[in-house]
């Protein structure tokens, strides 16, 4: 059993500042860990928070509260401002700390499964014998079929962070052209022949069985190439740093 | 209630459940990390953009200090990362075991300011975990630090406290209570309950195109259901720590967790839960992440049986 003094003698000052301080990290992480309606107008240009915003408003009206899928767009966002205002007020003297630790409690676990999904699909071509780029040639594709060295790098948790978020955004993130420069430079590094590279995030439209309405085919999204010419300098800073590894 | 709660912070016991909490979590951070540097992606991830990096770090309001106080180069980043991996190492091996857990915490946190979308939620769970145990006596057993001290891997047997098992147990019940709240999609709610069969069919996180899911989309609604109220019923993990703790007091529900292992019945489904989706779904470390923490909710005398019993010591 765990020792437990409690009850015993005068309060000592170690054990009572400890208390406190734990008492203090506590507040902090339980009220960052409350589902704070955080909504930008970012957020709310993806399909699935449309779907979302319809579906509640229409829920609303049931109960007697009129109110559009644009109406409750606005409200939601009123929500979403003050949501950060007052987290600003209550986490702002600890974010320091929180960030030099890399410590908070930010996650859903899927908290919006998306029903418009991402999916990867990089292809490249080569120089032909003419000296024309021949035909592409699909490199991979999500999930888990092409060569299994990109299969592996672009499967990594870490790299599928940088480009996932972006299969139902109208515009991707600051970070996906980086990752389509990086991903040209892999297969480039490994394969001189390579002259151009293509990589792409199709929109995939998942219906649940029993819907009727027709299927939706992956619609190509977010396509960017990348030629050697464009993808010169990082080339050659891998080539210096010796780590094009067949 | 203030004595109360200072003697609840107060209390002492064998450090077995935090020494298997950080040999799990030290471990978990070394694969992962070992991981990036099979597949040559510490640059990428973790060098700026002008040295080969896919983060443009140095244009932003607040540079990472690792980037302010050394040369913004690939070089760099590397030597941080080697010696993330070094801690994780000595952490997991219980060698300066308090501060390899410092380093290593300050090292990935840096490494997560670098390229912030490469930073999942797990990763800030594992820092979290990290941050306690950097304040406890985790390296106290199971440890070289211990070997080295006290002549035996097992320590010197003197307790140590126990509010860091008991901040991890917080967390866990934080963890999913707090996912749970989340969880006010469409997807997860009735009459859709479509959250895991999405999930499946998301060609980033499924295992493979597997038409049958399809087939089994009732079973998949079953699972939503169950997932998202096991998740609500976070807040067990707390009740049976504070039932176990008051034995004396009345209540149904208090006779009920003394009569039935509820916890043990919670956490087992959520082991479960954890190495299903784990089969269905590519998550990375994530359920093995979540489950390094579940031995914080054994209390030591438990572990301290079983490792008797599997070394054939008569308890």
């Amino acid at each position: 059993m765990s020792s437990s003094p409690e009850g015993a003698g005068p309060l000592r000052p170690w054990p009572v500042l400890r208390a406190l301080l734990i008492a203090l990290v506590l507040l902090v992480h339980g009220t960052k860990a409350l589902p704070w309606p955080d909504v930008r107008e970012r957020d709310l240009s993806y399909g699935v928070a449309q779907d979302e915003l319809e579906r509640w408003a229409g829920v609303l009206g049931g109960v007697g509260i009129p109110l559009s899928a644009a109406q409750l767009s606005e409200r939601v966002l009123d929500l979403g401002r003050a949501s950060a205002a007052a987290q600003r007020a209550l986490h702002g003297p600890f974010r320091p700390l929180l960030r030099l630790t890399g410590t908070g409690q930010a996650w859903g676990l899927f908290a919006y499964p998306d029903p418009y999904a991402g999916r990867l699909v990089v292809s490249s071509r080569q120089v032909q014998d003419d000296g024309q780029p021949g035909p592409w040639q699909e490199r991979y594709r999500a999930p888990g079929q092409g060569d299994p060295w990109l299969v592996a790098r672009l499967e990594n948790r870490r790299i599928r962070g940088v480009y996932d978020d972006n299969g139902d955004r109208p515009k991707p993130g600051g970070f996906y052209d980086p990752f389509c420069d990086w991903v040209a430079v892999e297969i480039m590094a490994r394969e001189p022949a390579v002259v151009e590279v293509e990589v792409r995030l199709d929109l995939v439209t998942n219906r649940v069985p029993g819907d009727r309405r027709p299927a939706v085919p992956d619609k190509r999204r977010h396509v960017r190439t990348r030629s050697r010419q464009e993808v010169a300098r990082p080339l050659g800073l891998r080539a210096a740093a010796g780590e094009a590894a067949p | 209630m203030i004595r109360w709660w200072v003697g609840l912070w107060d209390r002492r016991e064998a450090p077995t459940s935090l020494a298997v909490v950080r040999i799990l979590v030290g471990a978990l951070i070394l694969v992962d990390l070992l991981e990036l540097a099979r597949l040559d992606l510490v640059v990428p991830l973790y060098a700026p953009r002008p040295a080969g990096g896919m983060a443009g770090v140095l244009g932003r309001e607040l540079v990472p200090e690792l980037y302010r106080w050394l040369p913004a180069t690939a070089q760099t980043a590397t030597a941080a990362f080697w010696l993330a991996v070094v801690a994780a190492a000595t952490f997991t091996a219980g060698l300066s075991t308090r501060l390899s857990a410092v380093v290593l915490l300050l090292l990935l946190a840096q490494l997560s300011l670098i390229l912030p979308p490469a930073d999942r939620g797990i990763d800030m769970l594992l820092r979290n975990a990290l941050m306690v145990l950097a304040f406890s006596r985790c390296g106290a057993a199971g440890s070289v630090d211990a070997r080295l001290r006290a002549g035996r891997w097992s320590g010197d047997g003197q307790p140590v406290p126990s509010w860091p098992r008991y901040l991890l147990v917080v967390q866990l019940a934080v963890l999913y209570t707090s996912a749970g709240m989340q969880k006010v999609a469409s997807a997860w709610l009735p009459p859709d309950w479509s959250a895991l069969w999405v999930a499946l069919r998301d060609p980033h996180f499924q295992r493979g195109a597997w038409p049958w899911v399809d087939e089994l989309f009732v079973l998949t609604q079953a699972a939503t259901a169950i997932t998202w109220l096991w998740e609500w019923l976070g807040p067990v993990i707390l009740l049976a720590f504070w039932y176990r703790d008051t034995p004396g007091r009345p209540g149904r529900l208090r006779a009920a967790f003394r009569r039935y292992p509820l916890l043990a019945l919670y956490l087992g489904v959520g082991a479960l839960f954890h190495l299903g989706t784990h089969l269905g779904l590519r998550l990375g470390i994530f359920p093995f992440a979540v489950l390094s923490l579940y031995p914080a909710a054994v209390h030591p005398e438990t572990w301290g049986a079983l490792f008797r019993r599997l070394r054939g010591v008569p308890s």
